[in-house]
């Protein structure tokens, strides 16, 4: 009886001493929360809660990480600012983000000052990862790998001979459009024009006009989905049909809100596709977000989700090996092989890239099929 | 084939240029005030249509047009009574006006945000996405409404400023404010009015605009080329503003099919400094 009483005394003053030693972890998070891009950052941000909810139900131990959410509204200047009032007044120890390469690329240079790791769940753009800053790693493909996988799955999986470019004149679409066609080229699929329109355009009836006469087999677009939906509404208007690749825009509602019907039959490479993943952890991902939101996850939910978790399996080996610093959560990121992610395995390159597979997906009776996971 | 349908384009997006930068001519002429919120009446329009749409499902749209206008009228004679007036009453310089529109344009973005979210909204209706076919030319269903509302709106306002007493008031206010406060006419009421009047006409260009494209907040950055229409056509001039804002919608369509599709947007602005600097009134100034 005195041992169990003491035992259970033992037990209860272990359990205070390790409340006491447990800590919150600050981790900002930034992305567009509002304005035309904001579907990229207010999903990535549901999916990092989400994960997060499971994350601190006992992933780390007692240990919990406190998320700093900021709304960059695709402004680069805004992310800068809002990354460096994290890192100033809320002493993050690393920051997920951001969800625009534009806003990324401008926050990195905060990140790289302070020695803060950052991990970006959608950034693509090329560029970012070039100058090989040690505190900067994301979980996209760059847009080198996304350009050069849909060049290659045009030319052997749909016998696709020529294309035409449209690209978002930013360094999001740009980078995208030169790695497209110098894969194109490689591989001889014949380029008939390209096209770099303004961000702010919503009237793309000349450039349509000038895609139709040159009669490509695909038309191929780098750009944000309300460009995309009003693209294909546009190209209805004009009776231009043409197979239409529309990148991750295929996956988003309010892509297919302005598109309208013109959305069927478009193609679109995903970040993520939920129920393409046959893992143990795609489909746990799937099912918990079902039994809560009653649908399945989108691709930037799924891509939040897995940042989270990447971040905190970096963290957790961190902790393991000594304790959780901005550096030792650094070199935990950069040290990450097949993580199990939702998403699919994910290793981060040297340089910060990642390796993970990519759904191809065809708009078909309004849902988002499968046509090819490539690797 | 394709040159009669940018056309047609050029002519419905000219239209929408049109009925914002006529907005921006009736402020100027009556509290000669730049109003840089114009747009962002345009964009607040577009979401009440929006709503009306959603909440009252079944109205025919061209109800829609007007009720939307009527509701926003009603704030922008909030807006000029509570604080514009009061500005312009304390001697605001020009430059703390044009700050003021700036910022009330702002708000009203930033409260477009707040109550209908983020994300970009397509009117659910079938005119969204419906074409017709006007002589074997295929047509987004909405274009006659937008021509409609244009020959309407302008006709009604041509016959509100000569045969209506209220439409000699404001004229009369606009031209000299102390002679007309002598005949009778209160030039605080006349400017509200004028205001009220210019976010409506604004609103209904806003809901016409919804189908073509989507509702959001960033809606308003096309009061930048309304204005570059009521400048080309002089700003002041309502007739000058229709036709500065077919100049810049059919410029920008057609230039960019014929020039360079690249720089649509630019091209818009190059005609704007181009005819300036052969006419620097504009088309409609005088000289003097």
């Amino acid at each position: 009886m005195i041992l169990t009483r003491a035992s259970l005394a033992a037990t209860v003053l272990l359990s205070f001493a390790s409340s006491a030693m447990a800590k919150d972890f600050p981790v900002g998070f930034f992305g567009p929360l509002s304005g035309p891009a904001a579907a990229y950052g207010s999903e990535s941000l549901s999916g990092a809660q989400f994960a997060l909810e499971e994350i601190n139900a006992g992933y780390l131990g007692a240990d919990k990480i406190k998320l700093i959410p900021a709304d960059d509204t695709a402004s680069p200047g805004v992310a800068a600012q809002a990354v460096q009032r994290m890192i100033d007044v809320d002493d993050v120890v690393a920051v997920v983000g951001g969800s625009t390469s534009a806003g990324t690329a401008a926050a990195i240079e905060v990140t790289k000052e302070a020695k803060v790791p950052q991990l970006s769940p959608l950034a693509v753009d090329s560029a970012l990862t070039q100058a090989r800053n040690p505190w900067f790693a994301r979980i996209a493909q760059s847009s080198t790998a996304w350009a050069e996988r849909t060049a290659e799955w045009l030319k052997n999986n749909k016998g696709a001979r020529s294309a035409y470019l449209l690209a978002r004149n930013d360094n999001f679409g740009v980078p995208l459009a030169e790695a497209f066609e110098r894969k194109a080229k490689e591989i001889g699929l014949e380029l008939k024009g390209r096209i770099a329109y303004e961000p702010s355009s919503r009237e793309f009836k000349p450039t349509l006009a000038s895609v139709a006469s040159a009669n490509p087999d695909y038309l191929v677009l780098w750009g944000y989905y309300t460009e995309a939906g009003l693209m294909a509404k546009q190209m209805a208007e004009m009776q231009i049909k043409l197979p239409f690749y529309v990148g991750s825009a295929i996956g988003i509602d309010q892509f297919r809100d302005i598109a309208g019907p013109a959305a069927e039959g478009t193609y679109g490479l995903l970040y993520y596709l939920a129920g393409s993943i046959e893992t143990d952890a795609g489909k746990h991902f799937v099912q918990k977000w079902n039994e809560r939101y009653h649908r399945a996850p989108t691709q930037y939910e799924g891509m939040g989700y897995d940042a989270m978790y990447v971040l905190a399996g970096a963290m957790k080996r961190a902790a393991a090996s000594g304790g959780v610093t901005k550096q030792k959560i650094r070199d935990e990121i950069f040290s990450t092989r097949e993580f199990q992610g939702a998403t699919g395995p994910i290793t981060i390159l040297p340089n910060g890239d990642a390796e993970r597979p990519l759904p191809m997906a065809e708009l078909v009776g309004g849902k988002v099929k499968l046509d090819t996971l490539l690797h | 084939m394709n040159f009669s349908l940018q056309l047609l384009s050029g002519l419905a997006v000219g239209c929408i240029y049109s009925l914002v930068a006529v907005g921006f001519s009736m402020v100027y002429r009556a509290m000669g005030l730049v109003n840089f919120a114009q747009g962002d009446l345009m964009m607040i329009g577009a979401f009440i249509g929006y709503s009306i749409i959603v909440n009252l499902p079944g109205l025919p749209f061209w109800l829609v047009v007007p009720l939307a206008a009527a509701i926003t009228a009603c704030l922008g004679y909030a807006v000029a009574q509570s604080a514009l007036w009061p500005a312009m009453q304390r001697g605001a310089s020009q430059t703390y006006l044009v700050l003021l529109t700036l910022g009330i344009g702002i708000i009203l973005s930033n409260g477009a945000r707040l109550v209908w979210g983020a994300n970009p909204l397509v009117y659910p209706i079938p005119l969204t996405h419906e074409t017709l076919r006007i002589w074997d030319y295929p047509v987004p269903a909405v274009y006659p409404f937008i021509a409609l509302t244009m020959v309407a709106l302008i006709a009604g306002l041509n016959v509100l400023f000569t045969r209506t007493w209220i439409g000699l008031s404001l004229r009369a206010a606009a031209d000299d404010a102390q002679t007309a406060s002598v005949m009778g006419v209160n030039h605080r009421l006349a400017s509200a009015i004028s205001f009220a009047l210019a976010a409506g006409i604004g609103a209904a260009a806003g809901v016409l605009y919804a189908p073509i494209t989507f509702v959001s907040a960033d809606m308003g950055m096309i009061g930048i080329k309304a204005f570059a229409a009521a400048v080309l056509g002089s700003l002041g001039s309502i007739p000058g503003s229709v036709i500065g804002g077919f100049v810049i919608g059919i410029g920008e369509t057609l230039g960019g099919q014929l020039v360079s599709s690249e720089y649509q947007d630019s091209l818009a602005f190059l005609l704007m400094i181009g005819i300036l600097l052969i006419k620097p009134t504009g088309l409609m100034g005088r000289k003097g």
